[in-house]
């Protein structure tokens, strides 16, 4: 198959074009929205790649956004780091803490891993505020705005340029790994270890990969997140942002590379549409988020397989009813 | 000194117990942690406030009345939010529970603003020597009571007919539906003691922490207390939660700032570092 043959790239490509134009018709607020919601999708697609493929649950992914955002901020504005080198440095910054913490998780599964990941999430945010020297602790720290070849990016159109080309990679090279041998591992290795482990795929190996992958996604994330918003503190990233991201990839569709695409997207304009209901706001994204997970127990993804599975169900049934 | 933080640690653990015990309650019927369990105890607190108010300060019908109040609320989210999901995947569940807890802590603000209330204690805070210790008869009552409230929950569990019938449930779930036993009345009564249990901690730490919206916070480290002990065990539920409480209060006493408030965190991490399921946790089963 060629590179524009493949249908995941030409829905990428759509999807950018879509949104490019619907943005730029919707005014520089919307266009903030629209980035945002593609800077959660790339932690939203790390998280999905470890929870969601892998089995994994952490509620540490604030703890991987922040390292991000704080390292590419530092080398930044304390180190004058040109953006092009920060936010790849982020990113492999994130990767390697995220080995170092996958390596004890190892042994863990299931809600004891979440736990501790939690856990390692305070452990981050505590020390981003003990080192006030370097970090400006609770009072946060400004983050320079990219500059991109003499061309700083400063308006919410030319963030957007920057933010949705590094978007569409993520997406492609992770649908690229789901798709390929380590995806099906990691697959396995969700529905059952213990035969995965005998049909020799290294767990060990393979759950590592996940937790590198997960957290270069999540910190070169935070990377943009930090250049884009343009200030950072520790209580932009606490435990409260890692449930949001699962929240993101479960309404999305869990396991599956467009939820974490359309999650956030979702995530993030719901609560802009209930603005109007004031006091009630947080209630009422609640209740919506209740009535979503029963009217869409597998997601907004899992949607198109409800609606197919039930036309072909109904396409069966009139062909019984005819035989009879 | 050393003995009164212990003391006062065990205080705040054996309430952090009581919300443990909720989440294992509802963890052994439903595979699922209640990410709501925190606000359920924040929404009890609040209605016994009110109903104090409301009574001229008297525990004794308030307390009733609000552990009445709390279960109907738990039964109520259990059988319009859960209940159409049984079966479905845990991850949606889990988000339902996320999402009820922002219904409630709404709810609790639009009803009872957000601000931070003093609480009466239900037994006296003036402090008395007892084998030369300082303590309050609050703090005795809290560990006294949270022992009275596990006491009537084990002979529940052991010795009635339903409660056998929910151990049975989270044994094996379609054995149990085989046998007659009500799933849906397991997953009602095991929100219904769990909204209960959650009150009842509310009850005994708010004249520590205060009400207030953003109380259910304790939610989380009760959750890490159950963690810590084994998630699924009750004694290890207490013993963590207890243990938990006490390395709080004795850090917030003798470590520099920096350190204490990790300090909780990176017991668990240690903890689960050498024993991956917790203190009391069975080792996983692994089945093919």
């Amino acid at each position: 198959m060629t590179f524009m043959g493949d249908r995941h790239v030409q829905g990428i490509a759509v999807v950018t074009a879509m949104l490019l134009l619907v943005a730029m018709a919707g005014g520089p607020y919307f266009v903030y929205l629209v980035n945002l919601s593609a800077i959660y999708a790339i932690a939203a697609l790390g998280l999905n790649i470890l929870t969601g493929a892998c089995g994994l649950v952490s509620l540490g992914h604030n703890a991987f956004f922040a390292i991000g955002a704080y390292t590419s901020a530092v080398l930044t504005a304390k180190l004058g780091v040109p953006f092009l080198v920060a936010a790849p440095a982020a990113g492999a910054v994130t990767t390697l803490v995220s080995l170092f913490i996958g390596m004890p998780a190892l042994r863990l599964t299931g809600i004891y891993l979440a736990m501790a990941t939690l856990a390692v999430g305070f452990v981050v945010e505590e020390v981003i505020l003990q080192m006030a020297g370097i970090t400006n602790g609770a009072n946060g720290m400004s983050v320079p705005k990219p500059l991109l070849f003499g061309w700083r990016v400063q308006t919410d159109v030319q963030f957007m340029l920057l933010i949705w080309p590094v978007t569409a990679v993520c997406f492609w090279l992770g649908r690229n790994m789901l798709a390929s041998r380590t995806g099906r591992a990691w697959r396995s290795i969700r529905d059952n270890e213990l035969a995965a482990d005998a049909l020799g795929v290294s767990l060990r190996r393979y759950k590592l990969l996940a937790f590198s992958a997960s957290g270069l996604l999540a910190g070169l994330a935070g990377s943009l997140f930090g250049h884009y918003v343009g200030f950072i503190a520790p209580e932009n990233f606490t435990w409260f942002l890692a449930i949001q991201f699962l929240t993101m990839i479960v309404i999305g569709g869990i396991g599956s590379l467009w939820g974490a695409l359309i999650g956030p997207a979702v995530f993030i304009a719901l609560p802009e549409l209930l603005r109007g209901a004031q006091d009630y706001q947080l209630g009422v994204f609640g209740l919506l988020l209740i009535i979503m997970m029963i009217l869409m127990p597998t997601g907004l993804v899992g949607l198109r397989g409800a609606i197919e599975g039930r036309a072909r169900l109904r396409r069966r049934t009139l062909a019984d009813q005819k035989e009879g | 000194m050393l003995g009164q933080q212990i003391i006062s640690g065990l205080a705040v653990g054996a309430v952090y117990a009581l919300v443990a015990l909720g989440f294992i309650i509802i963890y052994k019927a439903t595979d699922v942690v209640n990410f709501a369990q925190g606000e359920m105890m924040m929404v009890g607190t609040f209605l016994c406030l009110s109903l104090l108010r409301f009574f001229g300060g008297s525990f004794l019908i308030a307390v009733p009345l609000t552990l009445f109040a709390a279960a109907v609320i738990g039964i109520t989210m259990e059988r319009f939010a859960l209940r159409p999901l049984i079966g479905a995947p845990l991850f949606t569940i889990v988000i339902i529970t996320i999402g009820l807890s922002m219904v409630l802590r709404s709810v609790a603000g639009v009803i009872w603003t957000h601000d931070i209330f003093p609480f009466p204690a239900i037994f006296s805070e003036r402090p008395m020597h007892v084998f030369g210790l300082v303590v309050t008869p609050l703090t005795l009552g809290m560990v006294a009571t949270a022992g009275v409230v596990m006491a009537l929950l084990y002979v529940f569990f052991n010795h009635t007919r339903w409660g056998t019938a929910m151990r049975a449930a989270s044994e094996n779930q379609t054995a149990a539906i085989l046998m007659g036993i009500s799933l849906r009345r397991v997953l009602t009564l095991a929100w219904g003691i769990s909204a209960m249990l959650a009150a009842i901690a509310g009850i005994l730490v708010a004249p520590m922490t205060n009400v207030h919206t953003n109380m259910g916070l304790i939610g989380i480290k009760a959750f890490a207390g159950a963690i810590l002990g084994g998630f699924g065990s009750f004694p290890g539920a207490v013993a963590g939660s207890l243990l938990l409480g006490v390395t709080e209060n004795l850090a917030a006493g003798y470590l520099p700032a920096g350190l204490r408030d990790v300090l909780p965190a990176l017991l668990i991490l240690g903890v689960l570092t050498l024993r991956p399921t917790g203190i009391f946790g069975q080792r996983v089963r692994r089945r093919l």
